[in-house]
C-alpha cells in the first residue's frame, strides 16, 4: 500500500489553477523532494494534501485513509516564517503540540507521552534550549523546534516546507539526519525544496512541479536537464551537470 | 480635603450600602473574564475587533430599550448588545476577507459605523419624554454602581461558564492562535473556535459594558494581556497575569469612582490598567525596558571584571 497517494488534485485561486490534476504515488520509507520555480504550487499542494485548502477536485490517501483518519497518519511542518515567534511559548511547549492529536482536549500526557516529546527534543540537538521562549532562539534553532513538534507527533507520511529555508549548516545537516533516520524508521517525507545544488544528494526521488505535475520519479531520471528546462522555463542555467535558477 | 477621600474609601469597604459591594464584585468579574478573553484577542492580533465589538453594541442596548420601552429590562439591552457585537464581529471578518478592504479599514468601517447609528439612536431616545431618565448615558462611560445583586450573579455566572469553557478548549485556542494550519493538520476545527473565541469576545463585552462603558471596554480587553506579556513566557500565566491584572484594575476602578464623585467606572479602570501596564513596561522580567537596559549593564560589567 502506497503512504501517500494523491490523484487528480486540483486547487484554484480565483479562476486560475494554483495546481492542476496532479497524480502520484509515495511509497513508504523515501525521501521525496518537491521542485519547481516560485509559484509552482509547491506549498499550496502541501496544504491541499492536509486538507487546509478546499480541493476543487481529486482527492488524497494516507496509508490507505481518507479525510480525519488520513489526518492521524499525516506531520505538516510549515514554513518558519508563517509563525509569530514572539508567542509566549517555551520550545517545550511547542513540541508539546505534537501530542494534541492524540491527547485530545483534556487527557493529561502520560509519561510516554512526555519521554517522546523529550526523545523528540533530544533528536533534534536542542535538549539545552528547552525552557526557552521560542522567540529567543535562532533561525536555525526555530526550524528545529517545528522538527522536533513533527517528531513528537509521531505519523507516517511527512510533509515539510522548506525546512531548510534560512538555517546555518550545521542546522542543515541536523535536519537531514533526522529525515534520513525517518525514513529508515519506514516513514515517507516529503520535503519541499530551493536549492538544486543539494537535490542530488538529499533526496531518492523527486516530484517536479509547476502548477502541473511535470515529472515524478527517482532523483536520476527526473533530476535532468531537459525536465528542469521544462518546469522551470528559461529562468534555469544548466551547466554540465548543475542547474542553476536565474 | 484628604479626610474626605479616606473617608469615602473606608465607606466603600464597610459596604454599608449594598452598591459598592455590587459595583466591586462586577467589576472584578469584567476584570477577569477581560483578561483572560483578551489574552487570545492579543496573541492572534484580533486587539481592534474587540474594540469594534465594543462599540458596536451601543446600538444594540438602545434598539433593545425600545423594544423594552424601559432601561429597566435589562435582559433585553443586553441582548441587544449581544446580538450587534457579535455581527459587528463577524462582519470585520466577512470584509477583510473580501478583495477591497484590509483588516484595518475593515475594523474602521464597522466600528464607527455601528457606533454612529448607537449615537443616533442614543439621541432619539434621550429626546423623547420617556427616554430622558433612561439613563443609558452609563453604558457609554460604564457605572459599576448601577449593577444591582440579580444581575451580579447573572454576570458572574455567565463569566464563570466562559472562562470554563476557554479552560476544556485551552488546547485547540492556543494551537490554533499560534499555528493555525498545524492545528488543523491536528484535527482542529479552527473556524469554529475562530467564532467560538468571537462569541466569548461579544459576551465578554456585554457583561462588561454596564460597569466600563462601550467606549472603553476594548481597555480591559487589551491594556491587561499586553502587561502581562512583559511578565512571563508561558501562554498560560500570560492569561492568569492578565486576568490579575484585570481584577485589580477593576476593582480599583469601581473604588476610585466611589471615593471620586463624579468619575465614572470606565476610565477609572483605564487609568489603573494604563498605570499598570506602565510599570510593566519598565521593569516586566521579559523585555521590560530598564530590566534590559540593567541586563545589559550587569553583563558589560561582568564582561569587564573577566578581562581585567
Amino acid at each position: 500500500m502506497s503512504a501517500l497517494s494523491v490523484s487528480e488534485l486540483t486547487v484554484t485561486y480565483g479562476d486560475a489553477p494554483a495546481i492542476d490534476r496532479l497524480t502520484f504515488d509515495i511509497e513508504p520509507g523515501r525521501l521525496v523532494g518537491i521542485v519547481g520555480p516560485n509559484g509552482a504550487g509547491k506549498t499550496t499542494m502541501i496544504k491541499a494534501i492536509m486538507g487546509a485548502l478546499p480541493i476543487v477536485r481529486g482527492s488524497v490517501e494516507v496509508c490507505g485513509n481518507r479525510g480525519k483518519r488520513a489526518l492521524r497518519d499525516l506531520v505538516y511542518v510549515p514554513q518558519r516564517a508563517s509563525v509569530d515567534w514572539d508567542f509566549p511559548l517555551t520550545v517545550r511547549d511547542v513540541v508539546t503540540q505534537g501530542r494534541y492529536g492524540s491527547l485530545g482536549l483534556l487527557r493529561r500526557p502520560t509519561a510516554a507521552d512526555r519521554a517522546r516529546i523529550e526523545t523528540s527534543i533530544e533528536k533534534v540537538g536542542i535538549a539545552d534550549l528547552a525552557d526557552r521562549q521560542i522567540g529567543e532562539l535562532s533561525g536555525g534553532q526555530q526550524q528545529r523546534v517545528f522538527l522536533a513538534r513533527a517528531l513528537a507527533q509521531d505519523g507516517r507520511v511527512y510533509l515539510m516546507d522548506e525546512p531548510f529555508q534560512g538555517v546555518d549548516a550545521a542546522t542543515e545537516t541536523a535536519i537531514i539526519d533526522v529525515l534520513r533516520a525517518l525514513r529508515a524508521d519506514g516513514h515517507a517525507v516529503l520535503v519541499v525544496h530551493h536549492d538544486l545544488s543539494t537535490v542530488q544528494a538529499y533526496f531518492d526521488e523527486i516530484l517536479l512541479l509547476n502548477v502541473k505535475l511535470i515529472a515524478h520519479g527517482p532523483t536520476e531520471d527526473v533530476f535532468v536537464p531537459d525536465a528542469l528546462q521544462r518546469a522551470y522555463g528559461g529562468r534555469l542555467a544548466v551547466f554540465g551537470d548543475r542547474a542553476v535558477v536565474a | 480635603m484628604m479626610s474626605v477621600y479616606v473617608a469615602r474609601f473606608l465607606e466603600f469597604f464597610r459596604f454599608e450600602y449594598a452598591f459598592t459591594l455590587n459595583a466591586l464584585i462586577a467589576s472584578v468579574t469584567v476584570g477577569a473574564l477581560c483578561g483572560v478573553v483578551g489574552t487570545f484577542l492579543v496573541l492572534r492580533g484580533l486587539s481592534l475587533v474587540g474594540d469594534a465589538t465594543g462599540h458596536a453594541t451601543l446600538p444594540g442596548v438602545c434598539l433593545g430599550f425600545l423594544v423594552a420601552g424601559s432601561a429597566k429590562v435589562m435582559s433585553v439591552l443586553l441582548a441587544g448588545a449581544l446580538l450587534s457585537g457579535f455581527l459587528a464581529a463577524v462582519l470585520v471578518g466577512v470584509l477583510s476577507r473580501g478583495p477591497r478592504a484590509r483588516t484595518d479599514a475593515s475594523i474602521g468601517v464597522v466600528l464607527s459605523l455601528f457606533f454612529g447609528v448607537g449615537i443616533v439612536l442614543l439621541s432619539y431616545i434621550q429626546n423623547s419624554s420617556t427616554g430622558a431618565q433612561a439613563g443609558l448615558n452609563r453604558f457609554l462611560y460604564g457605572n459599576a454602581a448601577g449593577v444591582d445583586f440579580a444581575q451580579v450573579l447573572w454576570l458572574g455566572g455567565v463569566a464563570l461558564v466562559v472562562v470554563a469553557l476557554i479552560i476544556v478548549f485551552w488546547r485547540w485556542l492556543v494551537a490554533s492562535s499560534f499555528d493555525p494550519v498545524f492545528a488543523r493538520s491536528m484535527g482542529v476545527p479552527v473556524r469554529a473556535v475562530h467564532y467560538g473565541l468571537l462569541g466569548a469576545l461579544s459576551i465578554a463585552v456585554v457583561i462588561s459594558i454596564q460597569a466600563v462603558g462601550v467606549v472603553l471596554v476594548s481597555a480591559m480587553l487589551i491594556i491587561p494581556p499586553s502587561s502581562a506579556l512583559f511578565i512571563s513566557k508561558r501562554v498560560g500565566r500570560v492569561a492568569l497575569f492578565s486576568a490579575a491584572f484585570g481584577v485589580v484594575s477593576g476593582a480599583s476602578g469601581a473604588v476610585l469612582s466611589y471615593v471620586f464623585e463624579g468619575v465614572s467606572t470606565g476610565p477609572a479602570m483605564v487609568l489603573v490598567a494604563g498605570a499598570i501596564f506602565t510599570v510593566a513596561l519598565l521593569f516586566g522580567p521579559r523585555g521590560g525596558i530598564v530590566t534590559d537596559i540593567v541586563r545589559q549593564r550587569t553583563r558589560r560589567h561582568a564582561a569587564e571584571v573577566s578581562h581585567a
